[in-house]
């Protein structure tokens, strides 16, 4: 396997290219309000079952392997322009002509006139998901033990047996995605470099670093050094710590790879010092519940 | 004097700078051609970012919804408005896989040999793609963010270095250089996930 190693690209079917385009105008001709970054694939979902209800089972089920369903089509040069709607077969134009898809070529200044679709019903947002729900889904019964409240978010340390998970609702809060889990390690593990590994958080419009735990006996302090300079000492508290770093400005925050790794100097109690190295891409990872 | 034709109705393609302007001053039409012309590039780029192509097409319908509601932004590069297109692509697709890691992973986990009926031979057909594309994105994700937007931008949907430094938003110099070392992290990365 290398990076050229892909699957063929498949072409939309005509049924599905044809449900898309009925969307699209169904969402283009209402009035608009201002939005949240929830609000566009709810539209869709929405504006698809207003489609589907018209065009009914016969989108979704029609004939097998005939037009409608195709769902494998010829494999296309990704650096080649896409072709005009040239794969029409006549079963899938027949379909199509039983959808509200405008005629093409005539679509220009009167699809949204043409559209006789009645305002689309108030839509319902997605929740953004839940710690209890996602640690539970990874770790079956697990319980709450400790939390840190933050600026944008809550870290949730949770155990299920031995076996710990923080839990960080940064993301989740930004913009309603996920919450991001870190840890699923044995409370017993050893302290090695992979204890204090970073999560890099993605909302829509930027990225939080974010690194946390149970309490580790004897340590007094972990602070992280990041390459653009930026000093995060994490919070101690007897259950758990937690560090969290929301660049604004600067490389880290325009998402460029960044040439230094990250340092962690962790000091125990005695006063002794270690010092570990994390390398970008190696020791962090876009959201350790993604596999890091 | 001259019979018209009766019957064929010239498509005019337009240009995509037409297209974009026409968009920025809030014609639903222009979002239409845009959509036929760009959907498939759109929905092979997203199967590319989330291994799914359920998601893929969900992910291309809320990238011309986006297209849509951000169409003030609507730029075009070098006469495409390819570039524009496939970067909000590339974040609404970013956005989608972290709700969906868990089902790549469950993807990426299934029986290499599954035996099917003849009839779910398309099904099988996407199943596989999806395995394979999961497994590649396993290794894609040891790369920083940025370079693994690149990596799909250029090496996989065919974009130009300027097209992706445009996509993007960053120097076209910073492109070539970042993009020769993820694909050599990529390579050190897929080696490690066949081992």
């Amino acid at each position: 396997m290398n990076e050229h190693d892909l699957p063929d690209e498949r072409p939309l079917d005509e049924s599905t290219r044809a449900r898309m385009r009925a969307e699209l105008i169904a969402a283009t001709a209402q009035p608009e309000p201002r939005r949240t970054s929830w609000v566009a694939p709810v539209a869709a979902s929405v504006a698809m079952l207003v489609v589907v209800g018209t065009t009914g089972a016969l989108l979704a089920f029609g004939g097998g392997d005939k037009p409608g369903g195709a769902e494998v089509g010829p494999a296309a040069n990704s650096a080649d322009n896409m072709p005009p709607d040239e794969q029409t077969s006549a079963g899938a134009g027949s379909e199509q002509a039983t959808t509200s898809s405008p005629e093409p070529g005539a679509e220009r200044g009167e699809s949204t006139a043409a559209d006789p679709r009645s305002p689309l019903p108030p839509v319902t947002a997605e929740d953004p998901s839940t710690c209890a729900a996602d640690v539970r889904s990874h770790l079956g019964e697990a319980r709450e033990v400790a939390a840190i409240d933050y600026d944008g978010g809550r870290a949730s340390l949770w155990y299920a047996g031995p076996v710990w998970v923080v839990c960080d609702t940064w993301a989740a809060e930004a913009d309603g995605g996920s919450t991001t889990l870190i840890g699923a390690r044995k409370v017993d593990s050893p302290v090695d470099k992979s204890t204090f590994q970073i999560s890099e958080n993605h909302s829509n419009n930027s990225s939080q670093f974010f690194a946390a735990g149970p309490a580790i006996p004897g340590v007094a302090a972990i602070v992280y050094t990041f390459p653009d300079g930026h000093v995060a000492e994490a919070e101690m508290t007897d259950q758990m710590w937690l560090m969290t770093y929301l660049p604004t400005e600067g490389p880290l925050a325009s998402g460029r790879a960044p040439s230094k790794p990250v340092t962690v100097k962790v000091t125990h109690d005695g006063g002794q010092v270690d010092d570990y190295t994390l390398e970008w891409g190696l020791d962090t990872c876009a959201q350790v519940n993604h596999g890091c | 004097m001259e019979s018209a034709q009766i019957g064929v109705i010239p498509r005019v393609e337009h240009l995509d700078a037409e297209l974009v302007a026409e968009l920025r001053s809030g014609s639903p039409a222009a979002l239409g051609e845009l959509f036929d012309r760009y959907a498939d590039r759109v929905h092979n780029h997203c199967f590319r970012r989330t291994a799914s192509w359920d998601a893929a097409e969900d992910a291309t319908s809320t990238t011309f919804l986006e297209l849509w509601r951000t169409r003030d932004r609507a730029v075009e590069y070098d006469g495409s408005a390819l570039p524009w297109i496939l970067g909000i692509a590339t974040n609404v697709c970013h956005n989608s896989n972290r709700k969906r890691r868990r089902h790549l992973r469950a993807v990426e986990r299934l029986p290499r040999d599954d035996t099917t009926p003849d009839h779910a031979e398309a099904v099988a057909g996407r199943i596989d793609d999806e395995r394979r594309m999961a497994r590649m994105l396993r290794a894609l994700d040891e790369l920083p963010r940025r370079d693994r937007d690149l990596v799909a931008l250029v090496a996989w949907s065919g974009l130009s270095y300027e097209q992706a430094a445009a996509s993007l938003d960053i120097p076209v110099g910073t492109v070539r250089s970042r993009l020769s070392r993820a694909r050599r992290r990529l390579a050190d990365s897929v080696n490690r996930t066949q081992e």
